[in-house]
């Protein structure tokens, strides 16, 4: 079976890339790293993650949510006298306080914890749900074809975020609701590309051959065309880690998704807007952390297509 | 093609908002009302009654003196639950509007994405090229309420230049929502026009043009820009529709009266009609907005409209130089 792995002619990038590299990332890395952005991006991303899992080490949860008044509107950098757990400690805000005396830098820590989840958790679902269907359509075609297609089509003539905001309003304010309603808006995305990276495979020589010696429907798709097209498959997948944290901010701005007082980038903006004129910490901190996020995700995403791609390899 | 999307449009609205858990009819007695005047206000709105008799409701009328409408397919799905105001009536009124912040919009976009996107092709990895397609990332990856704050924040607060507010009257209160709404479609064009320029000047007949010794100018103008606008097009086409589903925020954060700001209020008023009037408008102008660019795909790229026909030929490429 091995061999047959081996010497199978696949025209795919990232299986072909995988094979040539000696089954290592070696050249890969070498390959993304030429992209000081992307390394840079991938950096960003890993401090944020670890940001992200050590957030109740760096903040503790309660204390970014009780408001203290007397703190309210701290430029960044001040420090006042906090009332947390019956007892007066003195703390400086280094990011300063937003309008309930919170400690702007403690509740971005918390809320990347909340993005990364979102955007891990809704591609996750969205890749599960879209490459399943994606592959049903692509590997069987004829009628579920048409149906899942057709279905695509529908999901994707309603604008995304109207159809996330729809989602999130039918079926209520909560964090799961807020997952479901983005990984919808992401599925269609997922079932064509995984779809038409099917449709170029499956006639390959290879996987007839795989049929020849009675390989079942399930073991070539999961064992032999999947490793071929999970390039595009993964450049998508970061592409839209970072929309998921740009949809999930939007639908907390607009009130729905996660409500204050629970830490979350995009409702503390829309807590901010009547104090940005005197506090534009309020504004600029948040703002800032989603961008450069959404941003490095861009980059990443940028970066690992030109080194999946051998084409634009130089 | 269109009408089964249509269909399937409308048949997913109508099932989220029916699985909304809102009580329209204890919404209009309020709180005190007695079980059996909640029943048979339930009876009265159509309530009673499983799925899809709603649905069929929804697309055909439902008759009632009070509670009544003619259905989705004659333009008419009642009255507000909160304004009492005709829903069709209400949208009509504010969708120019939001065509006004589109258009201006994509207008916007292209104006400055097109010509920005030619200089980068013309001189690849250059510092220029380096800039803007940084310019054109930050504008991909930046939250469009963020943006939206911000500029407010700068010109409207700091320097005061533009109103903070919006309204369609008042032409410079409308500069503000509009390079917002467009900054993320103008990244978008620019990259497209950059990479497909690019693609064309690659071409033989762009070589061919040059060996002949003509002017580099008429050779990226007549020659590569036709051909490298083809996919822009498309790509402006679709931005279209997604602006005018995508400027909820946009509206919302400029107070803009558009089809947005209505559709968010109904929202959060849990006002069944309006949610599924506004809705499903959007959604249907934004499918026949598709519809439309793929026809004219069809017109501007001749070569296209051969493929559909019968088999393509490649001596259209050839002609066209």
């Amino acid at each position: 079976m091995t061999t047959t792995v081996a010497a199978r002619p696949s025209t795919s990038n990232f299986s072909r890339f995988l094979r040539r590299s000696g089954r290592n990332f070696s050249q890969f890395w070498r390959q993304l790293s030429r992209n000081k952005l992307a390394v840079a991006s991938l950096a960003l991303v890993l401090v944020f993650a670890l940001v992200a899992i050590f957030a109740d080490l760096l903040y503790e949860y309660d204390f970014v949510t009780s408001n203290s008044l007397e703190n309210a509107l701290l430029k960044p950098g001040e420090s006042g006298v906090v009332y947390y757990h019956e007892k007066d400690i003195e703390h400086t805000f280094i990011l300063g306080s937003d309008n309930y005396g919170r400690d702007i830098l403690g509740r971005l820590v918390h809320g990347a914890r909340v993005s990364m989840i979102i955007g891990f958790a809704t591609v996750a679902i969205a890749l599960l749900t879209g490459g399943i269907l994606g592959a049903i359509a692509g590997y069987k075609g004829g009628l579920f074809d048409t149906l899942i297609m057709r279905a695509t089509d529908i999901l994707l003539s309603i604008p995304t975020i109207l159809l996330a905001i729809a989602i999130v309003a039918a079926l209520g304010n909560s964090f799961f609701n807020l997952l479901i309603a983005i990984s919808t808006s992401m599925i269609p995305g997922y079932i064509r590309i995984v779809r038409a990276s099917i449709i170029t495979v499956k006639d390959q020589e290879f996987v007839e051959a795989a049929r020849c010696i009675g390989a079942g429907d399930l073991r070539i798709v999961l064992k032999h065309i999947l490793p071929n097209i999970t390039s595009p498959i993964i450049v998508q997948s970061t592409l839209n880690v970072g929309s998921a944290i740009n949809w999930a901010a939007s639908l907390s701005f607009l009130g729905l998704g996660i409500l204050p007082p629970k830490p979350e980038w995009g409702n503390m903006l829309s807590e901010a807007r009547e104090f940005i004129q005197y506090a534009p910490h309020l504004l600029f901190a948040p703002g800032l952390t989603i961008l450069l996020t959404v941003l490095a995700y861009n980059l990443i995403g940028d970066g690992l297509r030109d080194a999946l791609d051998p084409k634009l390899k130089r | 093609m269109l009408v089964p999307v249509l269909f399937g449009v409308t048949l997913i609205v109508f099932a989220l908002m029916y699985i909304t858990p809102s009580d329209p009819a204890q919404m209009m007695l309020g709180a005190n009302a007695s079980p059996a005047a909640y029943t048979q206000m339930k009876a009265d709105m159509g309530l009673d009654k499983p799925f899809f008799v709603q649905y069929v409701r929804f697309l055909f009328g439902y008759k009632h003196e009070i509670f009544g409408y003619k259905g989705l397919l004659f333009g008419d799905l009642g009255r507000s639950y909160i304004s009492n105001r005709n829903v069709f009536e209400l949208i009509l009124s504010s969708f120019p509007n939001t065509l006004i912040l589109a258009a201006g919009a994509l207008f916007f976009a292209l104006i400055l994405g097109i010509p920005i996107g030619i200089l980068s092709a013309t001189k690849p990895y250059s510092i220029i090229d380096m800039l803007f397609t940084v310019f054109a990332l930050l504008g991909a990856s930046m939250p469009v309420f963020w943006a939206a704050m911000v500029l407010i924040y700068t010109f409207a607060n700091k320097l005061r230049i533009f109103p903070a507010m919006s309204n369609p009257g008042d032409m410079l209160s409308l500069v503000l929502p509009i390079v917002t709404l467009s900054m993320y479609s103008m990244a978008i064009i620019m990259r497209m026009t950059r990479s497909s320029m690019l693609e064309v000047m690659e071409q033989d007949y762009i070589r061919t043009a040059r060996v002949k010794g003509m002017d580099e100018k008429v050779v990226i103008f007549k020659h590569a820009l036709r051909n490298a606008l083809i996919p822009v097009v498309t790509v402006a086409g679709l931005q279209f529709g997604q602006l005018l589903g995508g400027a909820v925020l946009t509206e919302k954060i400029f107070s803009y009266p558009g089809l947005g700001t209505i559709m968010v209020d109904a929202i959060y008023q849990k006002d069944t009609p309006q949610i599924l009037g506004s809705v499903c408008f959007v959604a249907i102008t934004f499918t026949i907005m598709n519809l439309f660019v793929d026809i004219l795909y069809g017109f501007i790229d001749p070569r296209s409209k051969t493929t559909f026909r019968r088999k393509a030929k490649p001596v259209a490429q050839r002609s066209r130089a």
